[in-house]
């Protein structure tokens, strides 16, 4: 079912988290390395509190390890300036989170051309580029509406088509259907394999096994650490072997 | 990819698009915003507007001044004299007189104006005042004569009613006259009788009686000014005019006036009233509004940058840079002042229109059509939206600082305070205090207010970067207080964003308010220190000042109107009027002792066998010696230094027209220093003394020992004043307070009240609206209604007391070093011989007091009542 392409688009290498320092000091994730492939969709999932959510937020460049080394695209983002790496989340990295995505002072198309407008695209490609987001995930007639008048499952569309929009080639997903029914949830994964098929990398974190069905592979963390990764063996068989 | 340039006008783009959504998602917020930058600019935009319309200088209505000619001579300063003018001579006019030299004080003639214009068309125009018989008695009109029917006089007076006058006896008034009823004819006090044939109103006045005629109906002298007609008036013709004594409102001149270099130089200083020091306190009242207006409307953008947190985190997940999150709260600065500056000055216009009228009641040149200065609303309009990106600054960045990942996890991401700026708060304090000091130690030889006005815009600055030390203090000491103040302070000290900019406002107009009043109050002090007694308290005096005074009349009538005043006669040399008597007192070596007093007795030297108990300046010692002196037929006089001698020579000169004869004889006296730098007489003859000195004894006064009533002085004033307007009735009520200070107080006080209930109700209402989160959780674990309502008034107790605490302080540095400058000791002669302490120092505590205990305690008051006592339970933090 899955091709696994040739490029690594992120790569995670021995990556270290610590918050606080001395005795209250809270090791997050603790020498996490993982790889996501151009194609592929990989999921994360670990009890509360194991680090899934610092996870993203490194990958992404929000965060930095406190040490190891986070590759986008082969580009290390823990040498790059603050600005550098707001820029690779602009042009590579797309963000969905569990709930209040959108800007609310923003219409569906505008939240779409977010990342495109703060690169400075001129706002008229800036909105092409959007709508054709929005259609590919299925509501461009959405296009001008607050999120204040969209449904939870319509906003999440809306945030996955921000997080693809410009071509952007990583996209990390923090549980994106929680807040959603089951119906709709499953409507978000479709999109998120989709877009994975068309050539990106996905990360999603989740708790339920039936979402990481969707997944090409499975992390496990518990206390920072991964714990058992399926590889490229079936999804199936690792969540029966360990979490059934 | 994309430039970096089109980045930045993408994200402006951006910013402000988000921005004003934001306005509108949030009206309330928005409207206060709004309102705390629009008041001040309206406020601004009024005065500047109704100034702009009561200046009627320049071109603007000039047919009110040239009538219908080409400009207006006026030669009133005499030939001989050299003139410089500004364009506008009522901008400005130096006069170098030469009458040194033979050179003629006469009036210039319009044959001169002649010389210089050319023979043209002219009409005189004279001013003057002159008495008529009014029912009561006499008034005073002030009368314009000329040909106001000649064309060139067009516009200079307005006729209402009636006709022209025709011949020289008649008249026009104006409702002011009118209204003083001389009905048919205006009676002069010459008997003469002019007509009224109508009314009128002078063009340029509102105030005062005036009546108009023709040339030679009033006896006004040569006429001295000139309106003519003909070919416009040259700058060249004007200098040239200026040359021989006359100043010229020349139409061409105004509106095409000469360049600034072509000015003579006499006038120049007219141009640079806006330079040195002026200039400097103009920038440092504008700085201090400026921070006002900042302070205030800071806490809503705080608030509106912390509901925004959720949409700046995501711009920083999109991809957005800290500049960019900057740049969205900032935008809300721009959009918001830019609505403001436009509501504030619109506002403006609007209301100064609707209050021109009112204020043309309170001046007596009649205001120009309604006149906008463009520049100066563009300047007012600035600063509004200066303030208003000024206020959103210190969000923005704060906003750009914020924790992203903790935000998108659904906490708050406050930034850690910094550790730099309340250091840098000490240093500026202590910088601010010296300067303070620097500028108190300059005393009053001048150039110590500046330093003190820098060094209060620095202290309050200090104090802003100090605030939130003093709010985390607060907090840690609440621990023990009952839960709402714990809640409250705790949660100030959480959110120091919008906490420190409502602690910063009121501290900065508590600290103004402290600042003013202490310099007030201690100006006060001094006046009341430096105040000296006529006569003794509650007592009066009459004094008739007329040539031939009547003391027995006016003693007659006070009986009649206030029949149980005691009345006392002073009696003193005559000294007023052609037969005149001089004394004067030299001490045993001929010196002059005494540089100078004040008659207010009626006499420089009293007469009487006992020290009238009118003169005060002697205590009971004093005056048994005096009397003793006087008992032995001596003398009493006042002396600037301590005498010790026993005699004093006493000349007497007896003026009789041009006559003068003196005698001069020695007595033994008695020498008084003054308390006061002037006594009330030279010192007091006994009747012997007098007599043997052949002077010529009077009544100088009644006394009035007291003490009056303020109802019988009123009715003697009133009966004295009956029988003759030059008497005098005096009541010494010692030292009284005048109506400007006390105006100014009560301003002062009212506006820092506004004010400081403004800023804290505000930060308040926000602080709340932004805690909501936290409150719906008491609430949800069984918080009474009753306790919302305290925490609320908690909460505004805290940033009340706090700042005013805060401000009471800082403004005390500033209020105590302008002590120095504005209350110390004067050096009138120039000569080293400044007197008095260095600086008197009055705390006003009473508004103090209420400023720093009793304003927060009503703010907390109100927010108490007014603060809803449900509350939705959302949580949403966006
Ligand atoms: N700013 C922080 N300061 C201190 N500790 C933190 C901070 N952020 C996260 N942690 C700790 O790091 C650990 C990992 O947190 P993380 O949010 O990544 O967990 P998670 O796997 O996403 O949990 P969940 O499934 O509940 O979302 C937790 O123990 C958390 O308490
Ligand atoms: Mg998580």
């Amino acid at each position: 079912m899955s091709t696994k392409a040739t490029a690594p688009v992120l790569r995670l290498t021995d990556v270290h988290r610590v918050h606080g320092d001395g005795e209250a000091a809270v090791h997050a994730l603790r020498g996490v390395s993982f790889t996501a492939y151009a194609g592929e969709l990989v999921a994360v999932m670990g009890p509360s509190g194991s680090g899934k959510s610092t996870l993203l937020t490194i990958a992404g460049g929000l965060d930095q390890p406190t040490s190891g080394s986070v590759e986008v695209e082969g580009t290390d983002l823990v040498g790059l300036s603050h600005a550098e790496r707001a820029r690779t989340r602009r042009t590579s990295v797309g963000y969905v989170f569990q709930g209040f995505n959108l800007v609310p002072a923003l219409t569906a198309a505008e939240n779409v051309a977010l990342p495109r407008e703060l690169d400075g695209v001129r706002s008229g490609e800036a909105r092409r580029d959007a709508l054709a987001a929005l259609e590919e995930v299925g509501i461009a007639d959405l296009a001008d509406r607050f999120p204040d008048d969209m449904s939870g499952g319509q906003q999440q569309r809306v945030a996955i088509a921000r997080a693809i929009v410009g071509e952007r080639r990583l996209v990390l997903a923090d549980e994106p259907t929680g807040a959603l029914d089951t119906e709709t949830g499953e409507e978000i994964l479709r999109l998120l394999r989709a877009r994975c098929d068309a050539g990106a990398a996905g990360v999603l974190v989740t708790h339920e096994a039936r979402h990481a069905a969707w997944a090409d592979r499975v992390v496990f963390l518990r206390d920072g650490v991964v714990v058992d990764e399926s590889g490229s063996a079936p999804v199936d068989d690792l969540l029966e072997a360990g979490h059934a | 990819m994309s430039g970096r340039l089109s980045g930045r006008r993408g994200g402006w783009s951006l910013a402000l698009r988000l921005a004003r959504r934001d306005a509108m998602r949030s009206r309330g917020r928005s409207l206060l915003t709004l309102l705390m930058i629009a008041l001040p600019v309206a406020a601004v935009s009024i005065a500047d507007t109704v100034y702009a319309t009561a200046d009627i200088s320049g071109v603007e209505v000039v047919e009110r001044r040239v009538g219908g000619g080409q400009a207006f001579v006026d030669a009133g300063y005499g030939a001989g004299s050299t003139v410089f003018q500004m364009p506008d001579p009522d901008d400005g006019v130096a006069v170098e007189s030469r009458t040194r030299g033979g050179a003629s004080r006469d009036a210039m003639t319009l044959e001169a104006v002649e010389e210089v214009l050319g023979p043209r068309p002219a009409i005189t125009y004279a001013q003057g005042s002159v008495a008529y018989e009014t029912e009561l008695g006499v008034g005073d009109v002030e009368v314009l004569e000329a040909d106001l029917t000649d064309p060139l006089a067009a516009g200079l007076v307005d006729l209402t009613d009636g006709r022209w006058p025709t011949s020289t006896d008649e008249v026009l008034v104006n409702a002011d006259l009118l209204e003083r009823g001389p009905g048919e004819a205006l009676s002069l006090r010459d008997g003469t009788e002019l007509r009224v044939v109508g009314t009128a109103e002078s063009g340029s006045y509102t105030n005062y009686a005036r009546a108009f005629a023709l040339p030679g109906t009033f006896d006004l002298g040569e006429p001295s000014r000139w309106v003519v007609g003909g070919e416009p008036v040259t700058w060249d013709e004007v200098l040239a005019l200026n040359r021989l004594g006359a100043t010229v409102v020349s139409r061409a001149v105004l509106a095409d006036p000469p360049p600034d270099s072509e000015l003579p130089l006499e006038v120049q200083w007219g141009q640079s009233l806006l330079s040195g020091p002026a200039l400097t306190i103009l920038v440092l009242i504008v700085v201090m509004v400026l921070i006002e207006v900042v302070l205030l409307a800071g806490p809503a953008f705080a608030v509106g940058a912390r509901r925004q947190a959720r949409t700046l985190a995501l711009v920083a997940a999109a991809g957005g840079t800290p500049a960019q999150a900057r740049r969205v709260v900032l935008a809300s600065g721009v959009v918001l002042g830019l609505v403001a500056a436009l509501l504030g000055v619109v506002l403006g216009l609007v209301l100064a229109w609707a209050v021109m009228p009112g204020v043309q009641r309170f001046s007596g040149q009649r205001f120009g059509p309604y006149d906008v200065v463009p520049t100066h609303l563009a300047a007012v309009a600035a600063f509004g939206l200066v303030s208003a990106v000024l206020a959103a600054a210190v969000p923005a960045w704060l906003a750009s600082r914020q924790d992203v990942v903790a935000v998108l996890a659904g906490r708050r991401g406050d930034p850690k305070p910094s550790r730099r700026s309340p250091l840098l708060g000490l240093v500026l304090m202590g910088a601010g205090i010296a300067g303070a000091t620097y500028g108190g130690a300059q005393g009053t030889s001048g150039g110590g207010e500046i330093p003190i006005a820098v060094s209060a815009i620095v202290c309050v600055l200090a104090m802003i970067l100090l605030a939130p030390v003093v709010v985390g203090v607060v907090a840690r000491l609440a621990r023990r207080l009952p839960l709402p103040l714990r809640f409250a302070a705790r949660d100030a000290a959480r959110h120091r964003t919008r906490t420190v900019p409502a602690v910063a406002a009121v501290a900065a107009t508590v600290a103004g308010v402290v600042a003013l009043g202490i310099a007030v109050s201690s100006d006060e002090a001094q006046n009341r220190e430096g105040y000296t007694a006529t006569l003794p308290d509650d007592a009066a005096a009459i004094v008739d000042y007329r040539r031939r005074p009547d003391l027995d009349a006016m003693a007659r009538r006070v009986a009649e109107v206030a029949p149980d005043v005691t009345v006392e006669r002073v009696l003193g040399i005559r000294d007023s009027g052609r037969r005149r008597n001089e004394v004067r007192v030299t001490g045993p070596d001929g010196g002059r002792i005494l540089t100078g007093w004040n008659s207010t007795l009626g006499s420089s030297m009293l007469v009487g066998d006992a020290v009238p108990a009118a003169m005060i300046g002697l205590d009971d010692d004093q005056r048994a010696a005096a009397d003793a002196v006087l008992a032995r037929g001596g003398v009493v006089a006042f002396s600037d230094r301590a005498l010790e001698a026993e005699e004093a020579r006493v000349r007497l000169i007896r003026h009789d027209g041009r006559e003068r004869r003196s005698t001069r004889v020695e007595f033994p006296a008695y020498f008084v220093t003054p308390e006061a730098d002037f006594p009330p007489a030279q010192g007091v003859l006994s009747p012997a003394a007098a007599e043997e000195l052949g002077a010529e004894v009077v009544g100088a006064a009644l006394y009035l020992p007291g003490p009056l009533s303020t109802a019988e002085a009123t009715d003697i004033d009133e009966a004295v004043s009956g029988i003759a307007r030059s008497a005098s009735f005096y009541v010494e009520r010692g030292y009284q307070t005048d109506d400007e200070t006390m105006i100014a107080q009560l301003v002062l006080g009212g506006l820092g009240a506004v004010l400081m209930l403004g800023g804290t109700l505000t930060a308040t209402f926000l602080a709340l609206s932004d805690a909501r989160p936290d409150l719906a959780t008491l609430s949800a674990v069984g918080a009474t209604p009753r306790t919302r309502r305290s925490v609320a008034a908690a909460y505004a107790l805290v940033v009340g007391f706090v700042g005013a605490v805060l401000g009471a302080l800082v403004g005390a540095v500033p209020g105590i070093a302008i002590t120095y400058p504005l209350t110390g000791p004067y050096d009138y002669y120039g000569a080293g011989r400044a007197v008095g302490p260095s600086h008197y120092l009055d705390v006003p505590w009473l508004l103090v007091l209420g400023v720093v205990v009793g304003l927060p305690l009503l703010t907390a008051a109100l927010v108490g009542v007014t603060a809803r006592s449900r509350l939705p339970l959302t949580a949403r933090l966006d």
